[in-house]
């Protein structure tokens, strides 16, 4: 037998309304409707990480709502609750050179184009932009420690993963320069601003319309006059919390030790340094965070993406007391699983703060995380097979009713499926994403 | 655990199995709080003097000559009539429009009780924002809806110019002195924030979006008493008829007679007749036939072939099938549930199995009469109610309107032992044949099993888990009653039944009033029966009948008091 669900508040509710003879009826449909329910999520994040990961020190342990972190993951641990592990799904539709069109599919789920070209189709950031819209830029990208290796600080295959939503899908570089890019979002806020004043005054108008009818009907009809009221009152408290609370200009931070261009200095294989500016990529990184969920909370945009460096990532890791490039411990110096884990789980670090000040963010339904959809993943699994099953990829927040707090296995899906499932979180009803051959529909068991 | 649940489950069994056991002279489900003794509407109470025929009294007043409205609560537009109304109100100006809808996408589905929940409140205050902004985005849209430039010469007129005509049509009436007085300071507040004309503009318009006067149908009559009832004005009663049959404000033929003055019975059947007459208003009969028999819904358990496209297909099988019945064709509530013939395209005809139908255009194709016939047995309706006991209910309690308790919210400790090798009616058979279940089961579980010839996603079927199907039963209540073979044998039965034609026309008045039916509308009751009967059924004459409902133009005095 089916389980029903029954829900007695609902119940006495419909049994005195006017539905169409009989509303409890509706009550004893399978649990599914209901989740079907979910307001669509109101923000994307895409964060890239370079290089996989290693899978032994990745993978939990347990079961899917009671599990162990692994190393890599345990960085998480304060906010495991808003962490979904998506794990067992492979990256199928990333044809082409091997690290190119792992960076290039992960947000397509399209192979490369031929000849070392870019994208097929576009960017699930950038469709879901169309979507998500209401902020003052369709959607913003950001970088940290970009162009390394033999892209040399230019847009290359190494290093986009946003595609423009129309044909010729055009690569769409990130901004780099932490300065410039305070300016832009932040520049025009004053300092504690962003009274809703137009916003305000409109409500205020209207609450005075429902106020003064109200003063003239019968009872009932001004209880219902009075409820709208209060739900007005309501929206009234989200605009006074928003960007009163929330938005505010994220501090100033000195980063004149580091050079957003670094990359054009960089050659093939990595023998370039800077270390100086590697040992700001903490700082940088932080801040970066701070201005995305900023942008957000001021409604700046609510599409954002962060890159941690390109599919090369080959700058140093002084701060780890790891004076090599990524690229030299995943393949080019021999396989190094102990510095490579060690870069992950800082890595991890990241995503937790991230996901810790999406969190603490007020947002209309709590937090600002509630109504977000965070993506997190890199361009490949294997540091040196370049292998693309079993990807790392994590979710985190409640956007669309996404449960986080669990770790889900798949079966070698195809991550198109998971690129479909967040499009539907954000409120696209799209059945398939990407290359058709590789896209079969929404993943089972995300809400 | 048990010890617990035991006494309560005891105790809900006896009530559920009382409550089933009545006999009911009034099909339809009295509002609980409604009740007070009103199991008869022919014991009417004495006294029905000023005030006191209200909203509690429960018992049909005794003579139904003066107007008898009811209780008319204050109705929320539903989704449908709202995006319809932003549209019109905004055709001029399309990209408003657009703005504005692409906010109301995210409404939360209709509330049953027509109130606004508090996210659709914050999907038409950001809908309205969204068309404030697309408005100070273009000067020509606000040249369009203003009739001026962005900077007139004349402010003063043009701003006048503008608030007299936005607010006719929002608010569905000619603005009073004080909604012009009213909004020339939310113009002025706008102008004074925004720095200009159009800033003025754009307050007018986000709040006349949100005002009450556009999201409800407000009602406070002309202040003629007729006995205990109020008259309402003439664009109080033509926003009620509109909405009814258009789910759309009043056209401007229809908003004319308004200004001309009040409506008879007479200009409201010749207005109810002019409107069911244009094709999109067709949509009427399509609406309510999906909310009565709840088609609009599907299941991630169905068979894989029902695919998402099949599911819409098979919707729109039926919407086609309920219009061209009512409006093309017989028109009778029998053709509805009996018709032997439908309309299909390619995709949904493979799906029944039904060769000779290509392509993605609808046609219309006759149907084996001994396998199928009328809108039960048509796809949208069974896999909607995959189930027998689904199958069975939704019929009893909306097609036949006979009440029924919800179940109990625990089942017994010790259930029977299901067999494995058998049909899915011998399994929920044995499943359900403790007495306590049976005491309701009986009565819906013999209409669900009349569809047993029809799988989870409505395909024709002979055999279930590999025995042979039996599709036989006794339908024991309303003069429907009596023994069938099959599914097509008990809509027969349905389709003649002046119960059913009842339930049917009583389920419209639901529909029109906003609110359930009570004993105390039997007088509007016995007028719509009456009607049905005398037209052989005939579901447009129904649909005019409505029209001239007492409620279309009258209100209860004590509604009106504060």
């Amino acid at each position: 037998m089916a389980k029903f669900r029954m829900n007695r508040r609902a119940l006495l509710r419909g049994a005195a309304s006017a539905a169409l003879v009989l509303p409890w009826l509706e009550y004893l449909e399978p649990e599914r409707t209901a989740r079907a329910a979910s307001a669509p999520a109101k923000h994307l994040v895409t964060v890239f990480t370079p290089g996989g990961t290693v899978r032994e020190a990745w993978r939990p342990t347990g079961t899917e709502t009671s599990f162990e972190l692994s190393p890599i993951l345990l960085p998480f641990d304060s906010v495991r609750d808003r962490l979904l592990v998506v794990d067992g799904l492979d990256m199928k539709s990333a044809v082409g050179e091997q690290n190119q069109s792992g960076i290039i599919a992960w947000l397509t789920g399209r192979p490369q184009a031929t000849g070392l070209g870019f994208a097929t189709g576009p960017s699930l950031d950038q469709v879901l932009a169309s979507t998500l819209t209401g902020g003052s830029m369709a959607s913003l990208q950001m970088a940290v420690r970009w162009g390394t290796g033999k892209a040399r600080g230019v847009p290359s295959p190494y290093n986009i993963s946003s595609f423009a939503d129309a044909p010729d899908f055009d690569p769409i570089p990130p901004r780099l320069d932490p300065e410039a890019i305070y300016d832009a979002l932040f520049g025009n806020l004053a300092p504690n601003e962003a009274q809703p004043t137009w916003e305000r005054s409109i409500l205020d108008a209207v609450g005075k319309r429902y106020a003064k009818l109200a003063q003239r009907v019968g009872r009932e009809d001004r209880a219902r006059l009075e409820q709208h009221l209060a739900n007005l009152r309501e929206i009234e408290q989200q605009l006074q919390q928003l960007p009163g609370a929330a938005c505010r200009k994220p501090d100033r931070v000195d980063t004149s030790d580091y050079d957003p261009a670094a990359g054009l200095l960089s050659d093939d294989v990595g023998s370039v340094r800077d270390e100086v500016t590697d040992a700001a990529i903490p700082k940088v990184g932080k801040l970066m965070m701070d201005m995305l969920v900023m942008a957000l909370s001021c409604n700046l945009t609510n599409v954002a993406s962060l890159q941690w460096s390109d599919t090369e990532a080959k700058h140093t890791f002084p701060w780890l007391d790891l004076h090599e490039h990524l690229h030299f411990y995943m393949n080019d110096g021999g396989y190094q699983p102990i510095p490579l884990t060690k870069i992950f789980a800082w890595y991890s670090q990241q995503h937790a703060y991230l996901i810790d000040q999406l969190s603490k963010a007020p947002g209309p339904n709590g937090s600002l995380l509630d109504d977000t959809v965070v993506f997190f993943g890199s361009n490949l699994q294997h540091p040196a097979t370049h292998a693309k099953t079993d990807m790392p990829f994590l979710l985190a927040g409640n956007g669309g009713g996404l449960r986080p707090g669990r770790w889900l296995q798949y079966q070698h899906q195809s991550h198109n499926d998971l690129l479909v499932s967040i499009a539907n979180l954000c409120g696209d009803e799209r059945q398939t994403f990407g290359d058709p051959e590789y896209s079969k529909g929404p993943l089972e068991g995300l809400t | 655990m048990s010890a617990r649940f035991g006494s309560l489950l005891a105790l809900l069994l006896t009530t559920s199995a009382l409550a089933c056991g009545e006999t009911t002279k009034h099909p339809l489900t009295p509002k609980p709080d409604d009740t007070a003794g009103a199991g008869t509407g022919a014991e009417t109470t004495a006294g029905s003097g000023p005030g006191s025929g209200g909203t509690s009294g429960g018992a049909a007043t005794a003579s139904c000559t003066s107007p008898h409205p009811g209780p008319s609560p204050l109705l929320s537009l539903d989704n449908r009539s709202l995006t319809n109304t932003v549209d019109d109100l905004l055709q001029s100006a399309p990209g408003l429009s657009a703005a504005m809808q692409r906010e109301l996408g995210r409404l939360p589905p209709d509330s049953p009780d027509h109130n606004y929940a508090q996210l659709a409140l914050e999907a038409i205050f950001l809908g309205a924002r969204a068309a404030g902004s697309a408005l100070l985005a273009d000067d020509s849209t606000l040249a369009v809806l203003t009739g001026c430039d962005a900077a007139p010469e004349d402010e003063d007129a043009c701003r006048e110019r503008f608030l007299r005509s936005l607010l006719r049509s929002a608010f569905r009436r000619p603005p009073t002195a004080e909604d012009l007085a009213d909004m020339r300071d939310v113009f002025a507040n706008g102008q004074k924030l925004g720095g200009d004309f159009a800033s003025g503009a754009r307050a007018v318009l986000e709040v006349t979006l949100q005002s009450p006067e556009f999201l409800y149908l407000v009602e406070q009559g002309n202040g003629e008493t007729v006995g205990d009832s109020v008259e309402l004005t003439p664009h109080e009663t033509a926003a009620r008829l509109s909405y009814f049959l258009t789910a759309h404000p009043p056209d401007q033929e229809l908003a004319a007679a308004a200004d001309a003055g009040p409506f008879s019975d007479d200009s409201l059947e010749e207005a109810a007749r002019r409107l069911l007459g244009t094709s999109p208003n067709r949509q009427v009969v399509r609406s309510f036939m999906e909310q009565l028999l709840g088609l609009d819904r599907s299941f991630g358990s169905q068979p894989p072939e029902y695919t998402n496209a099949i599911a819409t297909f098979a919707r729109e099988e039926s919407a086609r099938f309920v219009e061209a019945v009512t409006f093309d064709g017989a028109g009778t509530f029998e053709a509805l549930f009996s018709e032997p013939s439908t309309w299909m395209n390619g995709p949904l005809a493979q799906f029944y199995g039904l060769p000779g139908v290509t392509g993605d255009a609808f046609q219309q194709v006759a149907l084996d009469s001994t396998q199928r016939a009328g809108i039960l047995t048509q796809a949208a309706f069974l896999a909607s109610h995959p189930r027998p006991v689904l199958r069975g209910v939704t019929l009893l309690s909306r097609v036949l309107c006979v009440p029924l308790d919800p179940p109990p919210p625990d089942i017994p400790a010790t259930l029977p032992t299901v067999p494995v090798m058998a049909t899915r009616r011998e399994q929920l058979s044995v499943f359900t044949g403790p007495a306590e279940c049976q005491s309701c089961h009986r009565k819906f579980d013999p209409l669900g099993f009349a569809f047993e010839n029809f799988d989870e996603a409505g395909r024709w079927r002979e055999t279930d888990n590999g025995f042979r199907v039996d599709a036989s039963g006794t339908l024991l209540l309303t003069d429907a009653q009596g023994r069938f073979d099959n599914a097509v044998e008990l809509v027969q039965r349905i389709a003649a039944s002046a119960d059913a034609r009842s339930c049917f026309a009583s389920n419209w008045l639901q529909q029109a009033y906003g609110r359930p039916v009570s004993p105390a509308d039997d007088c509007e009751r016995k007028r719509l029966d009456a009607v049905f009967e005398q037209s052989g059924g005939n579901i447009r004459e129904l649909l005019v009948a409505l029209a001239k409902v007492d409620q279309f133009r009258y209100r209860l005095k004590s509604e009106l008091s504060p």
